[in-house]
């Protein structure tokens, strides 16, 4: 029992100095403050640098906790020298505890200055601003010095400089292109499903015969179907309607009955026909402005006739072109 | 077919003995406008007034002279000029034989209802103040003075104006165009024949006296305004010229729906108006007028074609930035209408 109080007093004594230690160790630091200051940066290359290169630093900066960035302590996007353009700046809150705030900063550059030889230059210094209730800190983050080098080719000895094969200036290389093989195919099987699909709506709804069919050749299939109807009078006045749409598609123009003559004048291959085409005319005109009456079967017939005959004079036309 | 139709048949039969006397009365007079003076009796047999324009001497007042006096009736002539004012037309004042102040009735009012033909020579050069008297002439035969109102039952009013000078004139109003029933274009004829006619017949020389060496008062003028109405009447219109007729008067206000087009020219924007329904009732008359001199009992698209343009043109007005060329795009859009409209 003596031997376990021993221990225990001993291991007491132990723990305390533990502590102690801690307190020691830890304290120093709970005490002191958090320093400002930059704790992170990548700034790139700074040589070999070509008019036009894009510049880009990248920043990590600390400050206390209680301290916040202010934005338009940031310089303005725009130009910052004749040869230096600041494209952009941007920051954002990357951490923050009780104790401190990490901020990343990041600036975009482009230089534009264009050296005959290798020129060193700098990126002047920036000071960003954090405010805290009635406190303020300033970061400066410094001037970054980097060498320019010139747009300009380096001709080695020996190596023509002409126009001739062995130029030194190449052309540059062909952009690689994406595969699209596989694509290639869909889109030829889609292609061609459609085309099908829409020659097999055409054929149905006739207009592929249409456009092969002269004028008349289409107004003979048209009276033909519609004299299975003659007994109605509206099939009559259709069917008319269908030989004088022949007309005006041959025409190119709405003709009527006292444009007939000229007519014919200007289409000398139906001159044969011109009593006919003058009688279809007189016909129509009885019909459809005055009497209005349905047509015979040999009414029908006449028109069919008609229409055969100037389809017959047009294909010969045609043919003879 | 009733007895009523039979005496309507052969007095229409009658009457257009009467038009064609008429018209080869005033075709003997007038050489080389045979389509214009076909017109006018179309006009005449519609009870229209006529405008007459056209370059200065081709014969536009001869022409309206030989017409008023083969017409018969009370004629009165009477010239536009700046200083005219409407109680020209309505009285005058002088100092009569007594010594006296004394007010007479002026052109208009003098031949009561006998008047048939009132000739405003020059037009264009009268005040708008004149126009707007002629406006209710025009359109109501009819003018109040006196406090009472003048009937003028059998008027027609025959006007012309030189389209050449411009000095000192006054536009017409749409309103009063409108009123007008035709206007008609006059050129020179073309025809060699014609114009060596013109340059070397003596016949032709004087017009006083080539207007009196034709036949005066051919057609019993007062019987006119109901033959007017026999023939429109008489004369039938199909269903299908009915919408013949309709659709050409909707493509000529609404060229870009039928799908008319024009070179350089934006059809949405081209007609501003006209064609209203004053405009389309003269069309579908003189059509049923026409039909009637060319001795038919219907109306054909013929009919449309012949008296279109004198019927329509004056009644469309386009966007003011087409005015510089204003008569030919007003032309390609009628050709445009005619050639594009089917029928059936």
């Amino acid at each position: 029992m003596v031997v376990n109080s021993l221990l225990k007093h001993k291991m007491q004594k132990i723990g305390g100095g533990v502590l102690w230690l801690l307190v020691l160790i830890i304290s120093p630091v709970q005490a002191e403050e958090v320093r400002s200051g930059i704790v992170e940066q990548s700034l790139g290359r700074d040589f070999g640098i070509l008019v036009g290169d894009i510049i880009e630093h990248y920043y990590v900066v600390q400050v206390p906790a209680a301290y916040s960035l202010t934005p338009a302590s940031l310089p303005p996007s725009g130009e910052m020298d004749y040869w230096l353009q600041l494209l952009n700046s941007e920051y954002e809150l990357i951490a923050e505890n009780n104790q401190f705030r990490h901020y990343r900063l990041h600036f975009t550059f482009q230089t534009f200055y264009a050296p005959l030889d290798v020129r060193a230059l700098t990126i002047p210094a920036l000071t960003v601003r954090f405010i805290a209730d009635d406190k303020a800190e300033q970061i400066t983050l410094p001037a970054w010095h980097f060498t320019m080098s010139p747009l300009k080719e380096i001709a080695p000895r020996g190596v023509a400089s002409d126009s001739n094969q062995n130029a030194f200036m190449k052309a540059d290389l062909r952009p690689k292109t994406i595969p699209i093989s596989g694509l290639q195919q869909q889109v030829w099987i889609l292609s061609l499903t459609l085309l099908g699909l829409l020659l097999i709506w055409m054929s149905l709804k006739g207009y592929f015969f249409a456009f092969t069919r002269s004028p008349f050749q289409q107004a003979f299939h048209q009276v033909k179907r519609l004299r299975k109807h003659h007994y109605e009078p509206s099939a009559f006045y259709q069917a008319l309607q269908a030989v004088h749409l022949a007309f005006n598609r041959l025409a190119k123009q709405a003709l009527f009955a006292h444009q007939v003559d000229t007519f014919v004048l200007q289409h000398a291959e139906l001159k044969p026909y011109q009593q006919k085409i003058d009688d279809f005319y007189q016909l129509s005109t009885e019909v459809l402005y005055s009497e209005q009456k349905a047509g015979s079967l040999n009414d029908f017939d006449q028109l069919l006739q008609l229409c055969r005959q100037l389809a017959g004079v047009e294909k010969l036309a045609l043919k003879k072109s | 077919m009733s007895n009523v139709a039979v005496n309507s048949d052969n007095l229409l039969h009658d009457w257009h003995q009467k038009a064609a006397t008429l018209q080869q009365n005033i075709n003997q007079t007038i050489l080389g406008q045979e389509h214009i003076i076909e017109l006018m009796v179309v006009a005449i047999f519609c009870r229209g007034h006529i405008l007459l324009e056209g370059d200065v001497g081709v014969g536009k007042t001869t022409l309206l002279r030989a017409a008023a006096e083969s017409l018969g009736g009370d004629f009165e002539r009477i010239e536009g000029t700046i200083d005219l004012m409407p109680h020209d037309l309505v009285y005058y004042t002088h100092i009569a034989n007594d010594g006296k102040p004394a007010v007479n009735e002026g052109p208009l009012l003098k031949h009561g209802q006998d008047l048939s033909i009132f000739f405003f020579n020059e037009i264009n050069r009268a005040r708008p103040q004149v126009h707007s008297l002629l406006l209710r002439v025009m359109a109501e035969r009819s003018v109040s003075a006196f406090n009472k109102t003048f009937h003028f039952p059998h008027l027609q009013v025959f006007a012309d104006r030189n389209r050449i000078e411009k000095d000192e004139t006054f536009e017409l109003p749409a309103a009063a165009r409108d009123r007008f029933m035709m206007e008609l274009h006059i050129k020179q004829p073309k025809a060699e024949d014609q114009l060596k006619e013109l340059m070397f017949n003596t016949r032709y020389y004087d017009a006083d006296k080539l207007v009196d060496s034709a036949d005066k008062a051919v057609l019993p003028f007062n019987q006119l305004n109901e033959i007017a109405v026999m023939i429109q009447d008489q004369i039938h219109v199909s269903e299908t010229i009915q919408n013949y007729g309709f659709h050409l008067c909707q493509a000529l206000r609404r060229p870009q729906d039928y799908d008319i087009k024009i070179s350089d020219i934006d059809t949405e924007k081209l007609v501003l108006g006209g064609m209203g329904p004053r405009g389309i009732s003269y069309l579908a008359r003189s059509a049923r007028a026409h039909a009637w001199l060319k001795q038919r009992h219907t109306v054909t698209p013929e009919d449309f074609h012949a008296v279109i343009r004198a019927i329509s043109k004056h009644r469309i007005f386009i966007n003011p930035v087409y005015n510089y060329n204003g008569e030919a795009i007003i032309e390609e859009l009628i050709n445009g209408v005619l050639n594009t409209i089917p029928s059936p």
